[in-house]
């Protein structure tokens, strides 16, 4: 069944108030190869990640949201519900 | 012959590099320069964004951030204003009735009698005001005012030079720190994927679990998982 990533990551970047920018250099820092192009079709919902591709951005979120107080706020793909039908 | 203030304000205006203070530094540097330009003004502020909000980021006098706290509580203000519409904003008489009642009422009670509001923008955008304030009532003439629009224009060049550089300068510094991270999370996949016989995949699967169990940052865990391994790779003699 399809996951729908975008609300999760949309809240992420509220919570951060990062720009693509600042979440691709977070990401790239982990090892991840999306472009910035690529992270904001997946945040408006325009391009489905792949459950790697999600994780790399929801680790890069809650990474730096730890350093401010927040325990994993933005949920992992396991986590995620599924798209509904 | 000597240069009068305004002229060595406009000078050392002319000549300030950004890149050799904070933003904050050359906030207040300009604001030191325009109360040597601006003769009336017994103090200025400067309204700029903080943390997303507008706010009096420099202060020549500790006074102006309690007047302008008036103006950020009720949203309603010469400054706010002119940081808004990109106008000047001239309050004359603080003892006379007029918009902003909260903040000419703060004004009156800090002994400020007329205020002065310039927007600061470059580039088309306004990057922040210029408050002035006089402790003599109707102490803005026309002539001030256009020097004071002229000196705002410099300024606020500067201003957003100084933004762009450290905003650039910000931006390297965190690409070099996530060019590090990423090396060092390259490198313990690399001992994993040989010590545990996996793919790049799974092994960034095991920083993560080991991540998430522990509550520590990836890139720890991949820095002493590197470390032990570079630890383990040294002659009996080295250790």
């Amino acid at each position: 069944m399809a996951k729908d990533p975008t609300g999760a990551l949309r809240y992420g970047l509220q919570l951060t108030g990062w720009n693509y920018q600042e979440l691709w250099i977070a990401m790239y820092g982990l090892g991840g190869n999306l472009t910035t192009t690529a992270i904001e079709r997946i945040v408006l919902g325009e391009q489905a990640p792949t459950s790697r591709e999600y994780d790399m951005l929801s680790i890069a979120l809650n990474e730096h949201l730890g350093d401010h107080g927040h325990d994993h706020p933005v949920k992992s793909w396991q986590q995620l519900p599924d798209r509904d039908r | 012959m000597t240069e009068s203030p305004l002229g060595e304000s406009f000078a050392a205006l002319s000549q300030f590099f950004v890149g050799d203070r904070t933003v904050e530094e050359t906030l207040t540097r300009v604001s030191e320069l325009a109360t040597t330009a601006i003769e009336p003004a017994d103090f200025i502020g400067l309204t700029t964004l903080v943390e997303g909000r507008r706010r009096t980021a420099v202060f020549t006098d500790p006074l102006s951030p309690q007047i302008d706290q008036a103006q950020y509580d009720t949203g309603d203000g010469p400054c706010l204003h002119a940081f808004e519409t990109g106008k000047v904003v001239l309050v004359s008489s603080t003892r006379e009735d007029g918009p902003y009642p909260a903040f000419r009422q703060a004004a009156l009670d800090h002994g400020i009698l007329s205020t002065l509001s310039v927007p600061l923008i470059a580039n088309h955008a306004t990057v922040g005001a210029m408050n002035m304030y006089s402790r003599t009532e109707d102490g803005f003439s026309e002539s001030n005012r256009e020097i004071a629009g002229l000196f705002a224009g410099h300024a606020a060049v500067v201003l957003a030079n100084a933004m762009a550089y450290w905003d650039a300068h910000n931006l390297s510094l965190r690409l070099h720190e996530s060019m590090d991270f990423r090396s060092i999370i390259e490198q313990a996949k690399g001992v994993l994927m040989a010590t545990q016989t996996c793919s790049a995949d799974a092994a960034f699967d095991l920083l993560t679990a080991a991540s998430q169990r522990e509550n520590v940052k990836l890139r720890v865990i991949a820095q002493r998982i590197v470390d032990r391994a570079t630890s383990a790779a040294k002659p009996e003699t080295d250790r």
